[in-house]
């Protein structure tokens, strides 16, 4: 198959309870996925299903043999607890290559170190992981990620709590990424602007409503499908060859979870 | 003996009196003891580590509280087949010591489960499992009063005097365990850490997570029938807490938390026999006093964030 990733069917949710069921969809790859939808709708679910963290609840996931994952997740995840240098964190994303029993050599802290040096933070590879700002944190995430070359990013609300600045710097990070390697990228983000102005593909999710759509962003992204959604008026506009998305108001009161 | 006397400050400490016996004429008799001790506070104090970070302090405790079940069961169903105490005890490793490591093991096991937390929460299953075996060990322990010694031996441990045979299971054990540590070091670390990203890399998660607990439930198994339950708790918490508040690294961490549990468990020892306290809450408080320079060092850098410009 020439899809990194097909998806026939599939049904998820938590504890038998279906969130969503009958999707499909195929990644190619040198994709770049966008994953949006309203809180609770299902972006992380659906994301876990796919990375096998979650077993699906029906349907059937097909992977491309040997197909690898690098999964960069919301940075909060990382308790705070362990002691742990950003460079070791950063070497965890060799492990699974380098498999049980075997110790990690020169060439994987070198190799993390370059991703390090990557996502440009290589002269934190000292530091704490814990005493990193919250940018610093998502930039050692990404290059876990990264560290494993994985054929697939998965990146879930990258920017998440981050400054303009910060924001800005990780999805210019991101870009190169994609751009350079050809790395399929499927990023679950709540900013409409960012996944307007970089992703080439869409998912539109929104489980207490049974939407799942996909296509091309330029096409899917549009007020009359946001309106589907998110229940809210939401206009679309370009400007110097980036979309600006604009909410104003709710058109129609939203049914209480 | 003439070389002892002839260390100044070794001689002080290995010639003290006590009962008309000096602490090196009791060695002997102490050795297995002392052993069995230093074997658990290793392990434990090892374990402890991942006790903490992966914050299963709780988990430990009821696995504790389980295995102790499992050793009161063995002395009940044998009473009632018509056997003896002293008949069970002999035959530890097909008795009490079976149950206990079966009981804690598949202690380890439910308690990995992930759990719906809509019903009832973590905390409250670790409670139960703490509380519940602990009252049904009493109640057995009452039926079984007139051999409730023999019993108390094994569930609260004796670590003056340890049997070869215990010494001998209690060495397996710390062999094991830390062999299968060095192995699987790796992905131990990483699936405590983020077990979501493990699992996305392609990790059995579940399955290292299930060996690490059983490498921690069968450790207390074994050990609480050494040196108590108590210590053995003591042993998974305290050495691993004062280590992880001095360090940025977990390399060090694991070291300065089995330095600080060995030491504790040789000077709890001696100064149990010096002091004729019993030994293993004087090596829990020997434990403690390692928290010292952690708790110090955690003050005085908040007297110092305080004290700064931007404080």
């Amino acid at each position: 198959m020439s899809a990194l990733l097909a998806v026939h069917k599939l049904a998820i949710g938590y504890g038998g309870t279906a969130l969503l069921s009958d999707i499909s969809l195929s990644i190619g790859p040198g994709d770049w996925w966008g994953i949006v939808g309203p809180n609770g709708a299902g972006k992380t679910t659906f994301v876990k299903t796919l990375l096998g963290i979650i077993p699906p609840l029906g349907g059937r996931i097909e992977r491309r043999a040997g197909l690898s994952f690098g999964y960069v997740p919301q940075r909060g995840v990382i308790d705070d607890i362990f002691p742990l240098p950003a460079l070791d964190v950063v070497v965890m994303g060799r492990y699974p290559r380098i498999g049980p029993c075997r110790r990690v050599t020169r060439a994987d802290r070198e190799l993390a170190l370059r991703y390090m040096e990557r996502v440009g933070i290589a002269h934190l590879a000292r530091k704490p992981f814990r005493s990193l700002s919250g940018g610093q944190k998502q930039r050692t995430l990404i290059a876990r990620g990264l560290a494993p070359e994985p054929d697939v990013l998965v990146l879930d609300e990258p920017t998440d709590g981050m400054d303009i600045a910060g924001e800005a710097g990780i999805m210019e990070l991101i870009s190169d990424l994609h751009r350079g390697s050809g790395l399929t990228i499927l990023m679950i983000s709540h900013s409409l602007n960012l996944v307007a102005n970089h992703a080439k593909q869409l998912m539109l999710i929104h489980g207490d409503e049974g939407v799942f759509r996909t296509g091309m962003t330029d096409e899917l992204l549009n007020g009359e499908t946001l309106k589907d959604v998110y229940r809210l008026s939401v206009d679309v506009h370009s400007f110097g060859g980036r979309k600006f998305l604009f909410a104003h108001g709710s058109s129609e009161p939203r049914a209480e979870r | 003996m003439d070389f002892v006397r002839s260390i100044p400050l070794l001689s002080n400490l290995l010639l003290v009196e006590r009962n008309g016996m000096t602490f090196l004429d009791a060695l002997p008799i102490l050795q297995n003891g002392i052993l069995a001790g230093l074997l658990v506070a290793l392990v434990s104090a090892f374990l402890g580590v991942y006790v903490i970070l992966k914050r299963i302090v709780f988990v430990s405790a009821a696995i504790s509280q389980i295995s102790s079940l499992g050793v009161a069961c063995a002395f009940l169903v044998a009473a009632m087949l018509g056997h003896h105490a002293s008949e069970v005890k002999s035959q530890f490793l097909s008795g009490p010591g079976l149950t206990s490591v079966v009981f804690a093991c598949l202690a380890a096991l439910l308690l990995a489960r992930q759990v719906s937390e809509k019903r009832i929460t973590r905390e409250s299953i670790l409670g139960i499992g703490y509380v519940l075996p602990a009252g049904l060990t009493l109640v057995v322990l009452d039926l079984l009063s007139a051999e409730a010694h023999a019993i108390e031996d094994i569930l609260f441990g004796n670590s003056v005097f340890v049997s070869v045979e215990q010494l001998r299971v209690q060495a397996v054990t710390a062999v094991a365990v830390l062999l299968i540590h060095l192995l699987l070091y790796k992905e131990f670390i990483f699936t405590s850490l983020d077990p979501e990203t493990a699992t996305a890399c392609g990790m059995r998660t579940r399955l290292f997570n299930r060996i690490l607990l059983l490498t921690i439930a069968f450790t207390i198994a074994v050990s609480i029938m050494s040196i108590g339950a108590l210590p053995v708790f003591a042993f998974m918490v305290i050495p691993a807490s004062a280590a992880l508040t001095l360090t940025e690294r977990l390399g060090p961490a694991f070291f300065l938390s089995v330095a600080f549990g060995v030491s504790a468990a040789l000077v709890g020892f001696y100064l149990s026999f010096v002091f004729s306290l019993p030994t293993g809450p004087a090596m829990l408080a020997t434990a403690g006093v390692f928290l010292i320079p952690g708790g110090a060092r955690t003050l005085l850098h908040r007297w110092r964030l305080v004290g700064s410009p931007t404080g």
